[in-house]
């Protein structure tokens, strides 16, 4: 086996120098995951510029706000030092899942390959080619760590970091042989982590020694299928746009990356490639990522719903203090699932602020309950409708039930609340709010009578009372909703107009208190309605909230152009659609937020699918069939998507004029309104049973 | 041992200038002299250091010479005090002339500040971004191993306003490892402000919420009166003893 460092086309992020500026964010690109342990890309010899790292996902350390991913030991780190002006070229190899290296030490060439096993999840692997015959570093501490205990179980060394609660058990065991030129250097590395309990050295041990014993060869060969596993049922190929074909693999690669599929999967808003926001959970997981994998590997979808699932008895506590009946589901959570946000902050202007997202931010309880039931719509998932879905809609349901409002006139309301555009705090009707907890409420009405399960009929009968009484902000005179109530009142100022350029982060432009006072957006909020629920909000008003909302929108944050472009797309306007669709395409490719170098932004990566996937390919699962209405940009030769769909494959490839589909089994589809059915072979028109 | 050399006299200033210097001194390992140059009798000078058991000279002359000749080898700060606040034309003359002179930083200390045992908080104020600013890396290197409550802010112009800004419970702490990573590879533990705006009113802002014990700016050494309007104006309006290090 040699070590490549040629990059295919569109199949390769090529990291051809070595800046010390952006070597941090080199590193988030080029990290490797197996959605157990992240890698930091960083070389495998030593620099000051570099931050070698590794995260284990779910394993948290400290409480409260605090509480952070914890920093695993570093394994994979090699005995040589880089060069004050150090040559490095590193290809990421997205097709394999292999992160190619060379580069120029002090004391001479060095070539490898590493990859995190996505087979064996928490399995690193390193072959690297060196220029002499070194004695290695083994494990390394993390930065501050206390409580380390290191040992040995024959050849394999380990080294146990402890949490706060629980803990990551790192165990590496290496071999170098004589070869022509130099000495090749195999490690292979495993992290056990857990946090609730402190593994046990013989968890990580054991996966190490089954992976020494399968060798080097034999695990690049099942990485590499099990890679091209992944991509046959994940692949989105745009024809035409070189740079946006990279962008877009790169972010499936982290997306993939980023969620085992088995247990639970805590997927924090940089996932594992990266420290930054201590790796809380938000409102990203359930609503940004979780579509790509219940459309392509249900099975981590699974997993980050049954993250939800094992922190329902936390929301349901949360909901009881606050006098309040079902589940409340925390802003961000961690370990335990109650709320870890910050209640101050140190802003851009060095003042401490209050922040009130945690108390706040209720939408994400709907989001928890939409999530739910984008995997049962993909996956058809009986057993999870039967039981813990059914509890996440029920409980969700109850939280808005008794969380609503009814004025004497017999309308309901929602107040105090903050929504997705979080530039305006404490408001009251929210549209987005409101309209995504009738939808919760009637999503549980429907699952609760799909069922037959045990909750009371006139418990459901309100919700559904509930529902038709609040207030969604729509006025049929403009056919647009307003976003709160007050919201037309204030300042009208646009900010398409009135700033230098979009996207711009507009609280720093414009201050806390002027943005409270006008009608600038951070991102879509009533727009947000129309990408989650468009069968909640009227017929033909996108057009009408496009016109209005998105020139308001300062998108000063990086989940806005992702959702904005499958907006503009679905509604035809493709040239702003594209321009939005490179703004997402290019936040973390080009660092445009600063902040990269802290883990890649996987809410966007899920956007970027999104905005292709529901956007442009007008992909959407309604009534039990899967509907197809692509508005492709001419300059593109084709968009194609590869998708899972209740256990069917689906091939749909898309031009401007034209639209392919094959699926295995067949599955009953709509296309551009047309009722059909896809089989192996292409679309048939005529409307089918299908088994 | 090093000196940070107090210039006192028989103003208001006095006390204020001793106890600044006696707060300072540590942060550099050195011990405070106090000197009052002038013919008047320097009753409320000596009273004062006496009181505070700091050694006293008084010699005659130009107060600005003989603070410039002194303030030599040695001599870690020269710390003074600003008059005359409430005329921008006349505040800081003598510090600024000095700081124009010498080597080392001098504290310039107003009339009304309170006097602390300790400086606990210290806001710097960079002019240019972090990695080009050495002389007040030098100054934060100083104050970084006394362990204090650092805030580096750096004012930004429109053009600087960042594309995105997402969550802010986490954002700026992202944002700004990263920014020091690049800029300012082994800077101490601090915190970041980068508000957009004009500098010396956004500088004065901050200073007046966070309550620094002392404002660090920098001076380009004989740059001529054309420059320096914002340290000027610093000097004029901080609630706190302004530091000022020399700049290229």
């Amino acid at each position: 086996m040699t070590v490549q460092v040629q990059a295919e086309a569109g199949w390769a992020l090529e990291v051809d120098a070595f800046d010390v500026q952006r070597e941090r964010v080199a590193e988030a690109l080029t990290a490797v995951a197996d959605g157990r342990v992240g890698i930091s890309g960083a070389p495998l010899a030593a620099h000051p510029a570099a931050r070698p790292g590794a995260l284990v996902a779910g394993v948290y350390d400290g409480e409260d706000a605090t509480t952070h991913l914890l920093p695993a030991p570093v394994a994979l780190q090699l005995a040589y030092d880089l060069p004050a002006e150090p040559v490095v070229r590193r290809v990421l190899d997205l097709r394999g899942g292999v992160l190619h290296e060379r580069e120029t030490t002090t004391v001479g060439e060095l070539s490898a390959l590493r990859f995190a096993c996505l087979a064996r999840p928490g399995t690193v692997v390193v072959r690297a080619h060196c220029p002499d015959s070194a004695e290695h570093p083994g494990l390394r501490a993390p930065d501050g760590a206390v409580g380390v205990e290191v040992g040995a179980t024959g050849p394999v060394e380990w080294m146990r970091v402890p949490a706060s609660t629980g803990g990551v058990v790192t165990a590496r065991r290496a071999a170098a042989t004589t070869a022509a030129g130099g000495t090749v250097l195999d490690v292979v590395a495993a992290y056990a982590g857990d946090s609730e309990r402190l593994p046990e050295p013989d968890e990580a041990v054991a996966l190490v020694e089954q992976a020494w014993e399968a060798g080097v060869d034999a695990l690049l060969a099942e990485q590499e299928q099990a890679w091209a596993a992944r991509w046959d049922d994940a692949d989105v190929a745009v024809e035409g746009d070189d740079h946006l074909q990279l962008a877009t693999r790169l972010a499936l690669f982290h997306l993939i990356g980023s969620t085992a599929g088995t247990g639970e999967a805590a997927v924090g808003a940089r996932g594992i490639t990266g420290h930054g926001y201590s790796g809380h959970v938000f409102w990203d997981a359930d609503t940004f990522v979780l579509p790509f994998l219940a459309a392509t590997h249900p099975a981590a979808a699974r997993a980050i719903l049954e993250y939800r699932v094992r922190r329902l008895p936390a929301a349901l506590e949360a909901a009881r203090e606050l006098g309040r009946e079902g589940a409340r589901f925390p802003w961000e959570s961690a370990r335990t699932g109650r709320d870890v946000t910050p209640l101050t902050a140190y802003d851009r202007t060095g003042r401490l602020v209050d922040i009130l997202t945690g108390p706040y931010e209720e939408h994400i309880v709907s989001e928890v309950a939409w999530a739910t039931c984008t995997y049962l719509d993909w996956t058809g998932d009986e057993e999870f409708a039967r039981g813990d879905g059914l509890h996440l809609l029920v409980e969700t349901a109850r939280w808005w039930a008794s969380r609503i409002e009814v004025d004497a006139d017999g309308s309901a309301h929602v107040r105090h609340v903050i929504g997705p555009d979080e530039y305006h705090e404490d408001v009251d009707d929210d549209a987005f709010t409101n309209v995504m907890a009738r939808w919760n409420l009637r999503r549980a009405a429907d699952a609760v009578r799909d069922q037959g399960a045990d909750v009371a009929l006139a418990e459901v009968q309100r919700w559904s009372e509930l529902a038709t009484a609040l207030v969604d902000g729509y006025d049929p005179a403009t056919g647009r909703h307003e976003q709160f109530r007050g919201f037309s009142d204030l300042e009208p100022l646009i900010i398409a107009e009135a700033a230098p350029r979009r996207p711009v982060a507009a609280d720093v432009l414009m201050g806390h208190d002027r943005l409270q006072a006008s009608q600038v957006l951070k991102q879509p909020d009533v727009l947000m309605l129309h990408h989650l629920v468009p069968d909640e909000v009227p017929p033909g008003s996108l057009a009408a909230d496009l016109d209005h909302y998105e020139p308001r929108t300062a998108h000063g944050s990086s989940l806005s152009p992702g959702i904005t472009a499958a907006l503009l797309a679905r509604a035809g306007r493709l040239g702003p659609a594209l321009d939005a669709l490179d703004i997402t395409a290019r936040i973390d490719l080009d660092d445009l937020t600063g902040s990269t170098a802290a883990g890649i932004h996987l809410a966007t990566a899920g956007a970027l699918w999104q905005a292709l996937v529901m956007g442009f390919a007008g992909v959407r699962v309604t009534d039990d069939r899967l509907q197809v209405d692509p508005h492709v940009p001419p300059a593109w030769g084709a968009l194609t998507v590869r998708l899972r769909w209740r256990g069917s494959r689906v091939r749909l490839r898309c031009t401007a004029d034209d639209v392919q589909m094959t699926a295995d089994p067949p599955v009953p589809v709509r296309v551009r309104g047309t009722a059909g059915t896809a089989h192996p072979d292409g679309l048939r028109p005529a409307i089918e049973e299908v088994p | 041992m090093s000196t940070v050399l107090a210039a006192v006299d028989d103003s208001l200033c006095a006390g204020p200038v001793l106890a600044a210097a006696r707060a300072f001194a540590p942060l550099l390992g050195s011990e405070v002299h106090a000197l009052h140059v002038g013919q008047d009798a320097g009753a409320t000078a000596r009273e004062h250091a006496r009181r505070v058991g700091v050694p006293f000279r008084q010699v005659g002359g130009d107060p600005l010479e003989v603070l410039a000749e002194r303030a030599g080898s040695g001599v870690t700060a020269v710390v003074v005090g600003a008059r005359d606040r409430a005329s921008a034309a006349a505040a800081g003359h003598l510090p600024l002339a000095l700081a124009d002179r010498v080597p080392c930083p001098v504290l310039v200390v107003p009339p009304d500040w309170p006097p602390k045992e300790r400086f606990e908080r210290v806001l710097i104020a960079l002019e240019g971004r972090p990695g080009r600013a050495r002389p007040l890396r030098h100054a934060v290197d100083v104050v970084a191993g006394a362990d204090l409550d650092l805030t580096v802010v750096h004012v930004e112009g429109e053009q600087d306003v960042p594309a995105f800004s997402d969550a802010p419970a986490h954002e700026m702490a992202a944002f700004a490892q990263e920014y020091l990573a690049r800029a300012w590879p082994k800077a101490p533990p601090l915190r970041l402000a980068l508000p957009v705006g004009s500098p010396a009113d956004e500088v004065l802002a901050l200073a007046r919420d966070l309550q620094p014990d002392v404002l660090v700016a920098g001076w380009p050494q004989g740059a001529g009166p054309a420059h320096g309007h914002v340290v000027r104006e610093l000097l004029r309006r901080a609630p706190c003893p302004v530091l000022l290090v020399a700049v290229e």
